[in-house]
């Protein structure tokens, strides 16, 4: 691959959460934080997550990730590697006002600042993706396009207000028909790019999931992922499901049919995973997933995503958990993991391990 | 005793862009300018509803009863354009390129912000259509999710009354790049392509 290698060199944080004011240089490869729980190493790994994405995995509002009786928080990253170095630097203040700038100047747009720097989390929240309910898989392919495509937020944006908007006219006590279809054309439009550009992530995807299924579970069943949309996403096919659903969309009071109603679907040896996988199963899945989303992201930014793990240690039994760090140190990038038992992470090479504790990160 | 200030602070701090610092500041501005300016800024303020209305034609802002446009005989009454605010005909005035005559509606449909179809004042427009031989409709909304729906909703009350109804058209924006373009708008262009 020819993906320039790119890393942390250093980074600096001030009241981000429970970290007051913390000085961290990372090493080059895998990079082990161990401490117990509370003391600070998911918020280390959530600072790291934001410099890259913007974006709290855990769902935090701007205002929540400053520190307790803070007035604001700073992110302040070295980057560098094969690529010149740059400085990350940004603000975010209590009222929920945030400040992005890369060398001193604002990014264009959030898309292209996240390609500038990928980095792919896995959370233990993740396991949901291949056991719940569609909403977190439609999630996870909506923030990978947001990333990828500088103006997949801004439809999908239209997207969501035209179908909260025909949904509270359906509900209404005295529905107006003309009113409620005068947001098809816009759902038809904006549902087909939605549908074509999910459906084009998940073909790119699809081989990637499943090679790195293959390589963490050894000999486990074929695996594979379609993207199965409830309407073809084209405008002509999405204007006519609209257009006869209209009398059971009354009847229900919402809209059926459309990309908000697509299914992710992962398929073991042509059953679905949803139902049909064991516990060592699933979690093999939602991993080869964030090694395909890293391989993805590798492919369209000419960069080595960071790869941030939280929790990870417990997630998988031993020979699956040995295969996957070999798959890792292939990958050859900046690997974070915290844990709370550092025996338990099978990687020997290149390795450096740091200990935190209330809120302080010391090299172990 | 309230504090005069504070409270011409907080008059001023509840308009549009303006923050507690800024009504602050201009609060003192007034004050510390000469009287007159305060007294001609109060009668301007005091009197603004009682000069302006709506003209009982076409809804936009007017000191008379019926607006400049509405009553110039010079304008086409052939074809009537139909925006959401009037700064929007202020805007297509400034252009000039339109010589028919306007419909302000005030509102865009938007359930989400509580305005239903039956809060937009069609009535009037309806009427018009009926009443004056109108050749065109264009409807001038903007391309935002609400102006697109209400364009479309419109569309659909004016179409039976067996007017031509037409959307101004969108694309790439003048000096635009396709590259940043969104594929929705890309799409549209490329469906308002013409021929050259």
């Amino acid at each position: 691959m020819s993906a320039q290698r790119q890393r942390l060199l250093r980074l600096r944080v001030r009241e981000f959460r429970n970290l007051h004011e913390l000085d961290f240089e990372p090493g080059e490869r895998f990079n082990v934080l161990s401490g117990d729980n509370g003391q600070g190493k998911s918020n280390l790994l959530e600072a790291i997550d934001y410099v890259g994405t913007l974006r709290s995995f855990r769902g935090a509002q701007t205002a929540e990730l400053v520190g307790e009786h803070a007035a604001g928080a700073e992110l302040l990253a070295s980057v560098g590697g094969d690529v010149l170095p740059h400085e990350h630097r940004i603000r975010l203040s209590r009222e929920g006002r945030r400040e992005v700038a890369v060398d001193g100047k604002r990014p264009r747009s959030r898309a292209q600042y996240a390609l500038s720097l990928p980095v792919v989390i896995f959370h233990p929240g993740d396991l949901e993706l291949t056991t719940g309910s569609p909403e977190p898989r439609r999630a996870f392919l909506d923030r990978l396009l947001e990333r990828l495509d500088e103006t997949y937020a801004t439809t999908l944006a239209a997207y969501t207000r035209a179908l909260a908007s025909r949904n509270r006219l359906l509900k209404a006590e005295q529905p107006n028909r003309k009113a409620i279809t005068s947001y098809d054309e816009l759902l038809a439009s904006a549902g087909s790019v939605l549908g074509q550009a999910r459906a084009a992530l998940v073909t790119e995807l699809g081989p990637r999931v499943a090679d790195a299924f293959a390589e963490i579970t050894g000999d486990g069943p074929p695996m594979s992922l379609r993207y199965e949309p409830r309407v073809a996403p084209s405008m002509q096919a999405m204007r006519e499901a609209l257009e006869q659903a209209i009398d059971k969309d009354l009847a229900r009071g919402f809209t059926a049919d459309g990309p908000h109603a697509d299914e992710l679907v992962f398929r073991l040896q042509e059953t679905k995973a949803r139902r049909y996988a064991s516990q060592g199963q699933h979690r093999a899945l939602v991993l080869a997933l964030k090694v395909a989303e890293l391989q993805e992201l590798e492919r369209r930014s000419g960069r080595t995503p960071m790869f941030l793990l939280d929790d990870v240690s417990s997630e998988l039994d031993r020979q699956r958990n040995r295969s996957f760090f070999a798959l890792l140190s292939r990958q050859g990038g900046q690997v974070f993991l915290t844990t709370t038992q550092p025996e338990l992470i099978l990687v020997e090479e290149a390795r450096v391990d740091f200990r935190v504790r209330a809120g302080v990160v010391t090299r172990a | 005793m309230a504090d005069p200030i504070a409270e011409l602070t907080s008059l001023l701090s509840r308009l549009p862009g303006i923050g507690e610092r800024t009504a602050a500041r201009l609060a003192y501005h007034v004050l510390q300018a000469p009287p007159e300016y305060a007294q001609a800024l109060a009668q301007g303020l005091s009197t603004i509803h009682a000069r302006v209305r709506r003209c009982e034609r076409c809804k936009n802002y007017t000191t008379d009863s019926v607006c400049r446009i509405c009553a110039d005989v010079a304008r086409d009454s052939s074809v009537l354009c139909v925006v959401a605010r009037p700064q929007d005909l202020a805007a297509l005035e400034r252009g000039g390129g339109f010589r028919g005559r306007y419909y302000v509606l005030h509102a865009l449909l938007s359930p989400l912000d509580g305005v239903g179809p039956e809060a937009l004042d069609l009535p009037p427009l309806l009427a018009r259509v009926k009443n004056e031989s109108l050749s065109e409709v264009i409807i001038a909304t903007p391309l935002s999710v609400e102006g697109e729906a209400t364009a479309l909703y419109l569309a659909q009350e004016l179409r039976p009354l067996g007017v031509k109804c037409t959307r101004i058209a969108s694309g790439l924006p003048h000096g635009g790049e396709l590259e940043y373009t969104d594929q929705v708008t890309l799409a549209r262009a490329l469906d308002g392509r013409r021929e050259l």
